[in-house]
């Protein structure tokens, strides 16, 4: 049973957590970004999260305007190729979120 | 925190998933066919070697860089610093292969060698830590790999020679303008 404190703790990190990244495909796509270390298309992006053009666009235009990334729309060969980047406030909050999921993992155990 | 976890899970399987086709496959068929010939070659007929790699490793080398862009802009991940450090990361191979050859070649006395060799170790890990971690040790890595060729010069005192050469990188490295973020900080979180 947790104690007054740490129900009190808790209460303030469920408050703090970054509802745009608690949704896993967004929190996915963040972290490829990070990881992959250079733009990622959106085909790609698609194909490795398992997901519909329609929802990846929308989780895309959320991370886009919280500025955690940015796009880039080009052609290549006279198809249209649209990349995304992660940004400095994107990596910020990716690490922030998955410390505080540590921690309320850590004080719900 | 079950749903957290397995959301954890789905997101380790893209990232999985993304570096598994993160490097075109013929890089490595590429470098494998010519290790097998070339170290082939040093058993049946040894004399060949040396133009063997002089020939091979260029043109590995060109191949790979060319095979490794196709699959980037495949893949529309042409990252051009990270493509850089990859180059200068595989390219300190034959370099320092091309440095102890010219030891050998030098007929240096074993004292000589052993302190020649020891350089070009430290040379190495220094440049590649210069890469991956910090870009300060670049210049002592680079350094010191010019330290090797100038203790044939200095036949009394070669393992002075190289605490000189050492004592120079790191000394450089202290006093290098700024200390310059390693590529990694952009891609780790």
């Amino acid at each position: 049973m947790l104690q007054v404190s740490d129900r009190a703790a808790l209460a303030k990190s469920i408050a703090n957590v970054d509802k745009l990244l608690l949704h896993r495909t967004r929190l996915g796509i963040c972290v490829l970004l990070i990881s992959s270390g250079g733009p990622v298309s959106f085909t790609e992006l698609t194909q490795l999260l398992e997901e519909t053009d329609g929802s990846m666009a929308t989780h895309l235009r959320k991370l886009e305007d919280a500025s955690f990334i940015t796009v880039k729309k080009s052609f290549v060969n006279r198809k249209p190729l649209t990349v995304f980047a992660i940004t400095a406030e994107g990596k910020q909050a990716v690490r922030e979120h998955l410390q505080l999921m540590h921690e309320l993992h850590n004080t719900v155990k | 925190m079950d749903q957290f976890q397995k959301d954890l899970q789905y997101v380790r399987a893209a990232v999985e998933k993304h570096e598994a086709t993160s490097f075109a496959p013929g890089i490595p068929v590429i470098w494998a066919f010519i290790c097998v010939c070339g170290l082939t070659l040093q058993d049946i007929r040894p004399q060949a070697v040396s133009v063997y790699w002089m020939c091979a490793v260029p043109v590995g080398f060109v191949l790979s860089m060319v095979l490794g862009n196709m699959h980037g802009k495949g893949r529309a991940a042409v990252a051009p610093k990270l493509g850089a450090i990859e180059i200068l990361h595989w390219l300190s191979i034959p370099v320092a292969i091309g440095l102890m050859v010219y030891i050998f070649s030098m007929r240096s006395a074993p004292t000589v060698m052993g302190a020649q060799m020891s350089l070009l170790i430290v040379a190495l890990v220094y440049f590649l830590g210069g890469l991956h971690l910090n870009r300060v040790w670049l210049y002592g890595g680079l350094a010191m790999a010019a330290g090797i060729l100038l203790i044939p010069f200095i036949p009394g005192f070669p393992f002075t020679a190289t605490g000189i050469a050492f004592g120079a990188a790191l000394l450089f490295g202290a006093f290098a303008k700024r200390p310059v973020p390693s590529y990694r900080d952009a891609a780790s979180v």
